[in-house]
Protein backbone atom coordinates (compact mmCIF):
# COMPACT_ATOMS: atom_id res chain seq x y z
CA UNK A 1 0.00 0.00 0.00
CA UNK A 2 1.26 3.24 -1.26
CA UNK A 3 2.01 5.89 1.91
CA UNK A 4 -0.60 8.26 0.81
CA UNK A 5 -3.34 5.30 0.91
CA UNK A 6 -2.31 4.09 4.23
CA UNK A 7 -2.61 7.36 5.65
CA UNK A 8 -5.82 8.28 4.08
CA UNK A 9 -7.10 4.76 5.40
CA UNK A 10 -5.43 5.58 8.74
CA UNK A 11 -7.27 9.26 8.79
CA UNK A 12 -10.58 7.85 7.67
CA UNK A 13 -10.05 5.43 10.92
CA UNK A 14 -9.59 7.80 13.01
CA UNK A 15 -12.14 10.16 12.03
CA UNK A 16 -14.96 6.77 12.44
CA UNK A 17 -13.60 6.65 15.95
CA UNK A 18 -14.68 10.42 16.63
CA UNK A 19 -18.07 9.62 14.67
CA UNK A 20 -18.80 6.70 17.50
CA UNK A 21 -17.76 8.90 19.86
CA UNK A 22 -19.53 11.61 18.60
CA UNK A 23 -23.04 9.84 18.59
CA UNK A 24 -22.45 8.13 21.72
CA UNK A 25 -22.45 11.58 23.22
CA UNK A 26 -25.29 12.44 21.63
CA UNK A 27 -27.17 9.78 22.80
CA UNK A 28 -27.66 8.05 18.90
CA UNK A 29 -25.82 5.61 20.69
CA UNK A 30 -27.93 4.05 23.61
CA UNK A 31 -25.67 3.57 26.99
CA UNK A 32 -24.69 -0.28 27.15
CA UNK A 33 -25.31 -0.71 23.23
CA UNK A 34 -22.39 -3.12 22.89
CA UNK A 35 -22.96 -4.32 26.23
CA UNK A 36 -26.97 -5.00 25.36
CA UNK A 37 -25.81 -7.00 21.55
CA UNK A 38 -23.14 -9.18 23.42
CA UNK A 39 -25.33 -10.52 26.21
CA UNK A 40 -28.25 -10.93 23.40
CA UNK A 41 -25.94 -13.47 21.22
CA UNK A 42 -24.62 -14.92 24.76
CA UNK A 43 -27.73 -15.88 25.61
CA UNK A 44 -29.21 -17.06 22.35
CA UNK A 45 -25.93 -19.31 22.19
CA UNK A 46 -26.26 -20.90 26.12
CA UNK A 47 -29.61 -22.08 24.92
CA UNK A 48 -29.09 -23.25 21.86
CA UNK A 49 -25.33 -25.67 23.85
CA UNK A 50 -26.32 -29.10 22.81
CA UNK A 51 -25.59 -31.68 25.17
CA UNK A 52 -22.84 -34.57 23.71
CA UNK A 53 -24.46 -37.62 23.42
CA UNK A 54 -21.55 -39.75 22.17
CA UNK A 55 -21.92 -42.41 25.10
CA UNK A 56 -26.16 -42.84 24.40
CA UNK A 57 -25.27 -43.05 20.84
CA UNK A 58 -22.79 -46.13 21.45
CA UNK A 59 -25.09 -47.86 24.21
CA UNK A 60 -28.02 -47.16 21.55
CA UNK A 61 -25.87 -49.03 18.59
CA UNK A 62 -24.69 -51.35 20.72
CA UNK A 63 -28.12 -52.53 21.42
CA UNK A 64 -28.85 -52.47 17.82
CA UNK A 65 -26.07 -54.68 17.34
CA UNK A 66 -27.63 -57.46 19.97
CA UNK A 67 -30.90 -57.79 18.38
CA UNK A 68 -29.71 -61.41 16.14
CA UNK A 69 -31.21 -64.04 18.45
CA UNK A 70 -29.98 -67.12 16.58
CA UNK A 71 -30.16 -70.52 17.94
CA UNK A 72 -26.33 -70.59 16.25
CA UNK A 73 -25.33 -68.52 18.94
CA UNK A 74 -26.12 -71.70 21.83
CA UNK A 75 -23.03 -73.77 22.63
CA UNK A 76 -23.54 -77.86 22.42
CA UNK A 77 -19.66 -78.56 22.98
CA UNK A 78 -19.34 -80.20 25.93
CA UNK A 79 -15.69 -81.15 27.83
CA UNK A 80 -17.05 -84.00 29.35
CA UNK A 81 -17.02 -87.64 27.23
CA UNK A 82 -20.07 -87.75 25.17
CA UNK A 83 -21.33 -84.40 26.70
CA UNK A 84 -21.69 -82.93 23.09
CA UNK A 85 -23.83 -85.50 22.24
CA UNK A 86 -26.06 -85.46 25.17
CA UNK A 87 -26.37 -81.62 24.21
CA UNK A 88 -26.95 -82.13 20.74
CA UNK A 89 -29.78 -84.34 21.81
CA UNK A 90 -31.18 -82.40 24.61
CA UNK A 91 -31.13 -79.49 21.62
CA UNK A 92 -32.97 -81.87 19.20
CA UNK A 93 -36.12 -82.35 22.61
CA UNK A 94 -36.58 -78.78 22.96
CA UNK A 95 -35.69 -77.02 20.01
CA UNK A 96 -40.12 -76.21 19.65
CA UNK A 97 -40.02 -74.38 23.05
CA UNK A 98 -36.38 -73.07 22.38
CA UNK A 99 -37.43 -71.37 19.16
CA UNK A 100 -40.66 -70.32 20.73
CA UNK A 101 -38.70 -68.44 23.50
CA UNK A 102 -36.68 -66.68 20.76
CA UNK A 103 -39.12 -65.21 19.13
CA UNK A 104 -40.75 -64.44 21.94
CA UNK A 105 -37.26 -62.80 23.31
CA UNK A 106 -37.09 -60.94 19.83
CA UNK A 107 -40.53 -59.34 19.83
CA UNK A 108 -39.64 -57.97 23.19
CA UNK A 109 -36.28 -56.76 22.54
CA UNK A 110 -37.92 -54.93 19.45
CA UNK A 111 -40.30 -53.20 21.21
CA UNK A 112 -37.44 -52.40 23.89
CA UNK A 113 -35.27 -50.93 20.56
CA UNK A 114 -37.95 -48.89 19.80
CA UNK A 115 -38.34 -47.78 22.97
CA UNK A 116 -35.33 -46.81 23.46
CA UNK A 117 -34.95 -44.93 20.43
CA UNK A 118 -37.73 -42.79 21.22
CA UNK A 119 -36.25 -41.79 24.24
CA UNK A 120 -32.27 -41.39 22.93
CA UNK A 121 -33.86 -39.04 20.14
CA UNK A 122 -36.32 -36.94 23.18
CA UNK A 123 -32.84 -36.67 25.00
CA UNK A 124 -30.97 -35.05 21.89
CA UNK A 125 -33.74 -32.81 20.60
CA UNK A 126 -34.09 -30.34 23.36
CA UNK A 127 -37.88 -28.85 21.65
CA UNK A 128 -39.03 -32.67 22.59
CA UNK A 129 -39.69 -31.88 26.10
CA UNK A 130 -39.55 -28.69 27.96
CA UNK A 131 -38.15 -28.21 31.93
CA UNK A 132 -40.49 -25.30 32.47
CA UNK A 133 -39.38 -25.01 35.89
CA UNK A 134 -35.80 -24.68 35.33
CA UNK A 135 -36.28 -22.31 32.52
CA UNK A 136 -38.08 -19.69 34.04
CA UNK A 137 -35.55 -19.73 37.17
CA UNK A 138 -32.65 -19.39 34.10
CA UNK A 139 -34.48 -16.24 32.67
CA UNK A 140 -35.10 -14.38 36.00
CA UNK A 141 -31.42 -14.86 36.39
CA UNK A 142 -30.29 -13.67 33.17
CA UNK A 143 -32.41 -10.69 33.44
CA UNK A 144 -30.92 -10.08 36.84
CA UNK A 145 -27.38 -10.70 35.43
CA UNK A 146 -28.12 -8.21 32.63
CA UNK A 147 -29.43 -5.61 34.58
CA UNK A 148 -26.28 -6.02 37.28
CA UNK A 149 -23.84 -5.84 34.03
CA UNK A 150 -25.58 -2.72 32.70
CA UNK A 151 -25.39 -0.97 36.22
CA UNK A 152 -21.79 -1.69 36.35
CA UNK A 153 -20.65 -0.90 32.99
CA UNK A 154 -23.15 2.79 33.55
CA UNK A 155 -21.57 3.76 36.56
CA UNK A 156 -18.18 2.45 35.62
CA UNK A 157 -17.91 5.33 32.84
CA UNK B 1 -6.63 -19.05 -9.54
CA UNK B 2 -6.22 -15.24 -10.52
CA UNK B 3 -7.37 -16.08 -13.99
CA UNK B 4 -10.40 -18.37 -12.34
CA UNK B 5 -11.15 -15.49 -10.46
CA UNK B 6 -10.95 -13.16 -12.85
CA UNK B 7 -13.40 -15.47 -15.42
CA UNK B 8 -16.18 -14.87 -13.11
CA UNK B 9 -16.60 -11.28 -14.61
CA UNK B 10 -17.93 -12.69 -18.11
CA UNK B 11 -20.38 -15.47 -16.13
CA UNK B 12 -24.18 -14.07 -16.83
CA UNK B 13 -26.56 -13.39 -14.08
CA UNK B 14 -28.39 -15.68 -12.26
CA UNK B 15 -32.47 -15.28 -13.43
CA UNK B 16 -33.94 -15.86 -10.52
CA UNK B 17 -31.32 -14.32 -8.05
CA UNK B 18 -31.18 -11.70 -10.58
CA UNK B 19 -35.30 -11.24 -10.10
CA UNK B 20 -35.12 -11.73 -6.42
CA UNK B 21 -33.05 -8.65 -6.50
CA UNK B 22 -35.11 -6.61 -8.73
CA UNK B 23 -38.44 -7.51 -6.40
CA UNK B 24 -37.44 -7.10 -3.16
CA UNK B 25 -33.82 -5.85 -2.75
CA UNK B 26 -34.25 -1.96 -2.65
CA UNK B 27 -31.51 -0.15 -1.42
CA UNK B 28 -27.30 -0.97 -0.98
CA UNK B 29 -26.23 -4.87 -0.17
CA UNK B 30 -23.62 -5.45 1.70
CA UNK B 31 -22.12 -9.25 1.27
CA UNK B 32 -19.93 -11.42 3.34
CA UNK B 33 -18.91 -14.91 1.91
CA UNK B 34 -16.72 -16.09 5.60
CA UNK B 35 -18.39 -19.40 6.48
CA UNK B 36 -21.10 -18.98 9.04
CA UNK B 37 -18.93 -20.40 12.36
CA UNK B 38 -17.54 -19.14 15.74
CA UNK B 39 -13.81 -18.50 13.92
CA UNK B 40 -16.14 -15.65 11.83
CA UNK B 41 -17.66 -14.32 13.96
CA UNK B 42 -20.36 -13.65 12.19
CA UNK B 43 -22.50 -13.26 15.58
CA UNK B 44 -19.92 -9.54 15.28
CA UNK B 45 -21.24 -8.84 11.33
CA UNK B 46 -24.55 -8.71 12.97
CA UNK B 47 -24.44 -7.23 15.80
CA UNK B 48 -22.55 -3.80 13.48
CA UNK B 49 -24.99 -4.32 10.52
CA UNK B 50 -27.89 -4.13 13.67
CA UNK B 51 -25.83 -0.72 14.54
CA UNK B 52 -26.01 0.24 11.10
CA UNK B 53 -29.66 -0.31 10.01
CA UNK B 54 -30.91 0.61 13.58
CA UNK B 55 -29.40 3.75 14.53
CA UNK B 56 -27.68 4.94 11.43
CA UNK B 57 -29.24 3.88 7.93
CA UNK B 58 -32.47 1.40 8.27
CA UNK B 59 -32.45 1.15 4.15
CA UNK B 60 -29.47 -1.40 3.77
CA UNK B 61 -29.39 -5.24 3.20
CA UNK B 62 -26.85 -7.73 4.24
CA UNK B 63 -26.41 -11.14 2.54
CA UNK B 64 -24.56 -14.13 4.64
CA UNK B 65 -23.34 -16.50 1.59
CA UNK B 66 -20.84 -18.85 3.98
CA UNK B 67 -21.05 -22.40 3.97
CA UNK B 68 -23.03 -23.62 7.62
CA UNK B 69 -20.13 -25.49 8.92
CA UNK B 70 -20.79 -25.26 12.69
CA UNK B 71 -25.06 -25.74 12.36
CA UNK B 72 -25.50 -25.35 16.34
CA UNK B 73 -23.67 -22.00 16.13
CA UNK B 74 -25.51 -21.03 12.47
CA UNK B 75 -28.84 -21.63 14.06
CA UNK B 76 -27.89 -19.46 16.80
CA UNK B 77 -26.71 -16.61 14.40
CA UNK B 78 -30.61 -17.11 12.42
CA UNK B 79 -32.13 -16.45 16.17
CA UNK B 80 -30.12 -13.40 16.26
CA UNK B 81 -30.70 -12.42 13.45
CA UNK B 82 -34.80 -12.31 13.68
CA UNK B 83 -34.43 -11.45 17.15
CA UNK B 84 -33.43 -8.48 16.24
CA UNK B 85 -35.42 -8.23 13.60
CA UNK B 86 -33.48 -7.83 10.95
CA UNK B 87 -35.91 -8.47 8.48
CA UNK B 88 -33.15 -7.15 5.32
CA UNK B 89 -30.44 -9.99 6.24
CA UNK B 90 -30.96 -13.12 5.02
CA UNK B 91 -27.93 -16.48 5.28
CA UNK B 92 -28.45 -18.45 2.02
CA UNK B 93 -25.70 -20.53 0.24
CA UNK B 94 -25.44 -20.05 -3.53
CA UNK B 95 -26.05 -23.51 -5.05
CA UNK B 96 -24.11 -22.74 -8.48
CA UNK B 97 -21.37 -20.10 -9.63
CA UNK B 98 -23.54 -17.51 -11.43
CA UNK B 99 -25.96 -17.25 -8.18
CA UNK B 100 -22.50 -16.48 -6.28
CA UNK B 101 -21.52 -13.91 -9.31
CA UNK B 102 -24.96 -12.51 -9.43
CA UNK B 103 -24.36 -11.58 -5.21
CA UNK B 104 -21.40 -9.86 -5.89
CA UNK B 105 -22.25 -8.44 -8.94
CA UNK B 106 -26.10 -6.81 -7.28
CA UNK B 107 -23.97 -5.77 -4.37
CA UNK B 108 -22.16 -2.59 -3.06
CA UNK B 109 -20.01 -3.83 0.17
CA UNK B 110 -18.30 -6.74 0.89
CA UNK B 111 -17.60 -7.31 4.52
CA UNK B 112 -15.57 -9.72 6.49
CA UNK B 113 -14.88 -9.53 10.66
CA UNK B 114 -13.13 -13.05 10.07
CA UNK B 115 -10.08 -14.31 12.45
CA UNK B 116 -9.54 -16.36 9.72
CA UNK B 117 -10.99 -14.12 6.48
CA UNK B 118 -11.74 -15.80 3.41
CA UNK B 119 -8.95 -14.28 1.34
CA UNK B 120 -10.79 -15.75 -1.89
CA UNK B 121 -13.91 -13.69 -1.25
CA UNK B 122 -11.88 -10.57 -1.15
CA UNK B 123 -10.15 -11.32 -3.67
CA UNK B 124 -13.99 -12.19 -5.62
CA UNK B 125 -15.20 -8.55 -4.08
CA UNK B 126 -11.82 -6.62 -5.57
CA UNK B 127 -12.33 -8.27 -9.35
CA UNK B 128 -15.72 -7.17 -8.96
CA UNK B 129 -14.85 -3.62 -7.73
CA UNK B 130 -16.63 -3.60 -4.67
CA UNK B 131 -15.30 -1.71 -1.65
CA UNK B 132 -14.01 -3.79 1.26
CA UNK B 133 -14.49 -3.58 4.94
CA UNK B 134 -12.65 -5.87 7.25
CA UNK B 135 -11.09 -6.19 10.71
CA UNK B 136 -7.35 -6.99 10.72
CA UNK B 137 -6.32 -10.67 10.64
CA UNK B 138 -3.18 -12.23 9.72
CA UNK B 139 -2.13 -11.15 6.28
CA UNK B 140 -5.03 -9.07 5.91
CA UNK B 141 -3.48 -5.65 4.93
CA UNK B 142 -0.68 -7.62 2.73
CA UNK B 143 -3.32 -8.83 1.06
CA UNK B 144 -5.71 -6.77 0.29
CA UNK B 145 -4.14 -3.53 -0.51
CA UNK B 146 -5.66 -0.33 -0.57
CA UNK B 147 -8.97 -1.34 -1.36
CA UNK B 148 -9.69 -2.34 1.88
CA UNK B 149 -10.81 -0.45 4.93
CA UNK B 150 -8.58 -2.73 7.70
CA UNK B 151 -10.11 -1.77 11.13
CA UNK B 152 -8.39 -2.28 14.10
CA UNK B 153 -8.38 -5.99 15.55
CA UNK B 154 -10.23 -4.92 18.44
CA UNK B 155 -12.98 -3.35 16.43
CA UNK B 156 -16.35 -3.82 17.72
CA UNK B 157 -20.07 -3.15 16.25
CA UNK B 158 -20.03 0.19 16.58
CA UNK B 159 -16.74 1.15 14.67
CA UNK B 160 -17.49 -1.56 12.02
CA UNK B 161 -21.22 0.22 11.34
CA UNK B 162 -19.63 3.64 11.07
CA UNK B 163 -17.16 1.90 8.35
CA UNK B 164 -19.69 0.33 6.66
CA UNK B 165 -21.72 3.67 6.52
CA UNK B 166 -18.86 5.52 5.19
CA UNK B 167 -18.25 3.35 2.70
CA UNK B 168 -21.61 2.35 1.34
CA UNK B 169 -22.51 6.12 0.79
CA UNK B 170 -19.17 7.16 -0.40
Amino acid sequence: MADEDKHAVDDLIERLHERVEERRAAGDYPDGLEEDLDQHFRRIAFHRTKADTTALDEAVAKLDASMDFSPRAIEIESSFPGGEMFHRALDKAMARQRQAMLEQMSEFAEVVRETVHVLADAVKNPQSHVHGDLVGRLDVILERLDRLEHNSSVSGK
Amino acid sequence: MKSSIADLLSIPLHAPTAHHFDENVKGPVIVSIDPVQPESRTQLLVKAYHVLTTHLQPSIHMALLGDETDGSFAESVEHQINELNLNLAWKTQPSSIDELVTYFKRSHVYCTVSEYPNFEGIEIAATFGLPIVAVDADGLKSFSGDSAVVLPRDAGPLLIAEAMLEVVNS
